[in-house]
């Protein structure tokens, strides 16, 4: 279901680069014909759905046609439980990457701009990254059952790392000029922070906030479908044990537009943060 | 420090011809010439490269820089010219030797000290307002907003740029950019400017606006200035002296006195035989080879 979406983005990101090499305009898809895209897109997907449902390779009752499923979100979409799953995980995802970002952004920009830091710490910061959250699972379910404290810990861990390296990343692109002109001005450093070292950097962060922004939520669904923890992973997972393949897709789709929603929020703030990027100058003026 | 600048003119003539007679006094004495802005004793600079290797780029360089004298400092390319600045404006501490700035050691960037450099775009922060960027270095100085305002308006009218303290510096032309970078010197109030290549990156036309807008600014705020460039028609038609570095390892090669008067034009003087004949001799000096005896 995803699917539009992605078509979407990428028509917008031809639009927005086709006028920079063709100043005589032409190349830009008119906002009528990608919307005909769009819609003709859906469509096709849903007629695919459609056909897989009604066709029967998936087995009898384990994918609801068009009408069952909208009929099922009807009926689901206003009950209590329905709003608890969806506050359950997006809570949980929001106070792990706030945490993720409190701790990710000031220990980043340290060891970025201490190359003893550096050197010391990335041989860690390649190898924990690369430890899938799902693994730990089992762990951190030991340590504190099927919780959000222990969600929001394996959240931690999911998103930590993307943050942790664009920081890293983002004072370093501190230039040297730059950096010059704030000692010879005899700046102090708490304006250096605020003027030189988070607006060079904040580029960086904002591309780490999106990456982990999205790596949390699927973090979040994941464990709830694998740990049963309170959720929509839980409600998806738990519906289709229990046969109700309808109600389970409900879940499913909440899931992706929960995913579409954050990732439109988290671009918007990465372009907003980017407005005097040279990449990104004269496209907003 | 202003009070005592006024009373400069007739003693200006006496620190200079002193400056002159310092230039290869060495280091080793630790007095520092009163009347100097500036002073620059047996400063030397090595780094170590990656490999190991010892480099030397400054040779126990000297010289004095007067109160209100304008100063170039002119040399091959690859003499460290840029280092030499930076260690005058304490952004580097030299490997040996000292560096005065109004009689005091320089140990950071002194506060009557400016500073610009050739790479506006990197020097003025693209997500600050050029107003913002202005009044960045007048933070310190824990003025009021709209003291901090004024000057900033003052400074930009200064330099020729109306009201543009809204505009983004990127929105700006590549001579406006250094404008505001020349307005920031200008709003810090500094007794003293050091200037990096500042018209390097900018077309022939607009250098030489810029250079008189310089002349112009000099002379309106009293300000002691010293410039780096590889321009040598720049230098003579810009100092009161000009300071002609050797190659690597540097060191002072020749002082040239510009005694060119305090009106500059760019038609009349630089078609005035003396400007030709200094010129001139600033380029054969930068041009001998390293290691040819003849002074």
């Amino acid at each position: 279901m995803s699917a539009p979406a992605v078509g979407a983005r990428r028509d917008q990101r031809g639009g927005r680069t086709a006028p920079l090499r063709r100043p005589s305009a032409g190349g830009r898809p008119s906002t009528l014909r990608r919307a005909v895209e769009i819609v003709l897109l859906i469509v096709l997907v849903l007629a695919a759905w459609q056909i897989a449902a009604t066709s029967g390779t998936f087995g009898q009752n384990s994918w609801p046609t068009l009408g069952v499923f909208w009929s099922t979100a009807v009926e689901t979409v206003p009950t209590q439980a329905y709003w608890v799953a969806i506050a359950n995980t997006m809570v949980s995802w929001a106070i792990g990457l706030t945490i993720s970002v409190l701790i990710a952004i000031p220990v980043g920009l340290l060891i970025g701009s201490t190359s003893f830091l550096r050197r010391l710490t990335t041989p860690t910061v390649d190898f924990m990254r690369t430890i899938p959250s799902i693994i730990l699972v089992p762990l951190a379910v030991l340590l504190y059952g099927s919780t959000n404290q222990m969600k929001i810990i394996l959240i931690v861990f999911a998103s930590v790392w993307p943050l942790l390296l664009q920081a890293v990343y983002g004072i370093r692109a501190v230039e040297p000029v730059a950096r010059e002109t704030f000692s010879a001005y005899g700046v102090r450093w708490r304006d250096r922070v605020r003027f030189l070292y988070l607006p060079t950097a904040s580029p960086y962060l904002a591309t780490g906030l999106r990456l982990a922004a999205i790596a949390s939520l699927l973090v979040a669904i994941g464990i709830e479908i694998i740990a049963s923890a309170p959720g929509i992973g839980y409600q998806i997972g738990v519906k289709q044990a229990n046969g109700l393949a309808a109600s389970s897709f409900v879940y499913l789709i909440t899931a992706a537009i929960l995913g579409l929603i954050v990732t439109g929020i988290f671009t918007a703030v990465e372009r907003r943060a980017m407005y005097w990027h040279p990449s990104r100058r004269g496209t907003n003026s | 420090m202003r009070d005592t600048r006024t009373a400069q003119p007739a003693s200006q003539h006496i620190a200079r011809t002193q400056a002159g007679r310092l230039q290869n006094a060495g280091a080793s004495t630790g007095l520092v010439d009163s009347g100097a802005r500036m002073s620059v004793r047996g400063v030397s600079k090595s780094y170590t490269t990656d490999r190991g290797v010892v480099k030397q780029v400054l040779a126990s360089v000297s010289f004095d820089v007067a109160p209100e004298e304008f100063v170039a400092i002119v040399g091959p390319s690859g003499a460290g010219k840029t280092t030499l600045l930076r260690a005058l404006a304490g952004l580097m501490p030299p490997t040996s030797g000292e560096v005065y700035f109004d009689g005091s050691p320089v140990t950071a960037p002194p506060e009557r000290l400016a500073l610009v450099f050739q790479d506006y775009s990197r020097s003025l922060m693209p997500w600050m307002t050029v107003e913002k960027n202005v009044t960045l270095p007048l933070r310190r100085k824990k003025l009021a907003k709209e003291v901090q305002k004024r000057l900033s308006s003052e400074a930009l009218a200064a330099v020729g740029l109306g009201d543009i303290g809204t505009h983004y510096p990127w929105q700006l032309s590549g001579g406006m950019q250094q404008r505001v970078a020349i307005a920031r010197a200008i709003a810090y109030q500094p007794d003293a400017l050091l200037m990096d290549e500042p018209f390097a990156s900018v077309d022939a036309q607009t250098r030489s606006d810029l250079e008189d807008l310089i002349l112009a600014l000099k002379k309106q705020y009293r300000m002691t200035i010293v410039v780096v460039t590889h321009d040598i028609d720049e230098a003579v038609y810009m100092s009161d002296r000009v300071i002609v570095l050797s190659g690597s390892p540097t060191s002072v090669r020749q002082v040239v006195d510009v005694a060119l008067g305090t009106h500059r034009d760019q038609l009349v003087t630089k078609s005035l035989p003396e400007f030709v004949e200094l010129r001139n001799t600033v380029l054969t000096a930068v041009r001998r080879p390293v290691g040819d005896p003849t002074a």
